[in-house]
């Protein structure tokens, strides 16, 4: 019960805030507000436990939860004092799921399709839940570089910053690298506090959360972009991957990365096509996903390249500069985790005990060079080629995806804005894996997959879009692509 | 290759290298890739015929394929995800956290969990297992592995020897002297104080 309201309480505060900023704006329906709440409130609880550490308050549940208290009673005092609802008011009513499931002028067979495919979704993802309900936290990665730092701050309530910069967040504690960011152990904490004991089933939880989170998300894009049987079918094929299935059952980051980049790219589309409030989202999940893991700025760095061009080339300038505006304001909040990093030192260069000993077998005495060392290795590629065609993890979206591709008879602008954002991200690892000694990871045979985890999501968005453009590739229409298919 | 139906739908149980990639079986993919072959080579006939440009029937085919063959591997997937599910429900279910954690890893976490009631302070640990190495310090948080620890957990280390006579430890060139065990769970588990 109490690790429920640990993570209701992050979706009430994202609901709230998503209930404000989408004010005016009716295309988003209530399922799909409900689904980008977890993810939008928890980096905030966690970004504010963080701040509450680095000023050395201790990390209970009161001074923990004290502050969401008082922004969910404000946010909703305000929401009721200028009269916002909390349940949009949807344009097209008869559009949704269950109206075409109740309908008398669909045909049965349809409904019945539609059903089945509705009741094998929900059943895989119950599935999810029971299964990270009968495991202990088991994966190499997360219990030894996620949960072992949760387990520290927790026993400490503290984030252990009375040492050496080298030995914050309990001395590299079991396997921990300490520049990870902190959002994972974090998310542990909060709900172990709740808990009041740190239970090595119950601090998974939320790890669920974000794949159900992600299913919906998902399923509204490809619903607005394809008919109903086909994105029920979408979200299927996406949901099969069973490795994403079973990251969602354990503390890896990967497929929470995978979510923040997927709700990026969702508000990022949206923005483009005209709704304007998403600009503010695109910027707050942007910065969110920086908090997931490291690597995410290779997705971030190039997405804001393609939202300046964007707002350059196709926006009048008083529009172009509310909308910079919105977009970039809320990576002020990522500002003081940077420069904590930064100022003790604890980049990417800062390589835990592990690490140390892994490289200084090859650079000897100052392993840090690994990070300026160039080398050049073409025969990876072979390997990319292989695993894309291989079908191993992610069901034939790697296989489909380059054929979908260059079947695409002309990419519509908005596909080439999120292309940007996604290839450079998926060429930064072939360039780590190429040039650098970062290709002794890749001879390890599957980092490959890992990586392709947290970009999966966004690979199946593109391949919908991709879809509907071949579809649409018959129509005279100009450039910008009209919302969805034929229903 | 072995080609009967069992294996063909073989699904690997959950291990440790399950969390970097799933085991495919060559079988269903060499199924796999004739189905998505049989559909783009039988599509693109069928929407030809049916008056269709041969690059617009193509393209239909291809997502016919695309569904066709992405729904057939979902079964597969899922129907291995539901082995996983039963096979842990049978492990798992009706077990409080602490009785799965015993199931899983066993003397380790017994160990551990007795060397955690005896240890007060900061500890030393010889192995030469290194998942006992990682998995002995995640079991015995809060508590804070560092050098010249007055606790010595030794665990599976085929260079440790202790000699219960003259209180001695030696770990190859290192002999610790006056030490004296705390925590006796099994020859090669054992928990020794610097007096």
């Amino acid at each position: 019960m109490l690790t429920f309201i640990a993570i209701l309480l992050p979706t009430l505060l994202g609901f709230l805030i998503i209930s404000i900023l989408l004010r005016h704006e009716v295309e988003t329906p209530l399922g799909e507000r409900i689904a980008l709440s977890f993810p939008l409130g928890s980096v905030i609880i966690t970004l504010q436990i963080f701040l509450l550490g680095f000023m050395r308050i201790p990390l209970t549940l009161f001074n923990t939860a004290f502050p969401v208290a008082i922004e969910i009673i404000a946010l909703a005092s305000w929401m009721f004092w200028q009269k916002i609802p909390l349940v949009p008011i949807s344009p097209e009513p008869g559009r949704s799921l269950r109206c075409e499931l109740t309908s008398f002028q669909i045909h049965w067979a349809k409904k019945l399709l539609m059903a089945g495919l509705l009741i094998w979704i929900t059943a895989k993802l119950i599935s999810v839940f029971v299964m990270t309900g009968l495991r202990p936290i088991y994966s190499w990665d997360a219990w030894a570089e996620w949960t072992a730092g949760a387990k520290v701050f927790f026993y400490s309530h503290s984030l252990l910053l009375d040492a050496p910069a080298q030995d914050f967040f309990g001395q590299s504690a079991v396997h921990r690298i300490i520049y990870y960011p902190l959002h994972n152990p974090l998310l542990q904490l909060w709900i172990s506090l709740w808990d009041g004991t740190f239970n090595e089933i119950s601090v998974k939880f939320f790890s669920p959360v974000y794949l159900l989170s992600l299913a919906v998300c998902f399923y509204y894009f490809a619903a607005r972009e394809m008919n109903r049987i086909a994105a029920l079918m979408m979200l299927i094929i996406f949901l099969s991957s069973p490795l994403m299935s079973y990251h969602a059952t354990e503390l890896n980051c990967d497929v929470v990365l995978g979510t923040y980049l997927l709700l990026v790219a969702v508000s990022f589309l949206k923005s483009i096509r005209g709704n304007r409030p998403y600009w503010t989202l695109t910027g707050i999940f942007a910065t969110e996903a920086l908090f997931i893991k490291e690597q995410a700025f290779l997705f971030v760095l190039p997405l804001i390249l393609s939202a300046t061009i964007y707002l350059k080339f196709n926006m009048d300038k008083t529009h172009a500069r509310i909308a910079m505006r919105s977009f970039f304001i809320p990576f002020l909040a990522i500002l003081p985790w940077y420069f904590f990093i930064f100022y003790y030192g604890l980049g990417f260069e800062a390589l835990h005990d592990y690490g140390y000993s892994v490289m200084t077998e090859i650079f000897g005495d100052d392993p840090n060079r690994i990070n300026t060392y160039f080398t050049f290795h073409p025969e990876i590629l072979t390997g990319y080629l292989y695993w894309f065609v291989s079908l191993n993890n992610f069901n034939v979206i790697l296989f489909f995806f380059p054929v979908l591709l260059v079947m695409q008879m002309r990419f519509s602008k908005e596909s080439l804005h999120l292309l940007l954002p996604i290839a450079c991200y998926m060429l930064s690892f072939i360039f780590l894996y190429m040039f650098t000694m970062f290709f002794s990871w890749f001879m390890w045979g599957v980092i490959f997959f890992r990586n392709t985890l947290t970009f999966y999501p966004v690979l199946c968005l593109l391949t919908v879009l991709l879809i509907k453009n071949i579809q649409q590739s018959k129509a005279t229409s100009p450039l910008e692509c009209s919302n969805g298919m034929k229903r | 290759m072995h080609w009967d139906f069992q294996h063909i739908f073989m699904y690997p149980p959950i291990s440790g290298s399950t969390i970097n990639s799933v085991f495919l079986s060559p079988e269903f993919r060499i199924i796999e890739y004739a189905l998505i072959a049989s559909i783009l080579i039988i599509g693109t006939i069928y929407f030809t015929l049916k008056s269709e440009k041969f690059p617009d029937a193509l393209r239909k085919a291809v997502i016919t394929a695309f569904f066709t063959s992405g729904m057939f591997y979902a079964i597969y997937a899922d129907t291995g995800w539901s082995q996983w599910m039963v096979t842990d429900v049978k492990h798992y279910w009706g077990l409080s956290t602490e009785e799965k954690l015993e199931k899983m890893d066993g003397d380790i976490y017994k160990f551990a969990m007795q060397a955690k009631n005896k240890i007060s302070d900061d500890y030393q640990i010889y192995t030469t297992n290194e998942y006992m190495y990682y998995r002995i310090q995640y079991y015995l948080l809060p508590l804070i592995k560092r050098n010249h620890a007055p606790y010595l957990v030794v665990i599976d280390d085929d260079e440790a020897l202790y000699d219960a006579n003259k209180r001695v430890l030696t770990r190859g060139q290192t002999v610790i002297p006056d030490v004296e065990p705390v925590c006796v769970f099994a020859k090669n588990a054992y928990v020794l104080k610097r007096r």
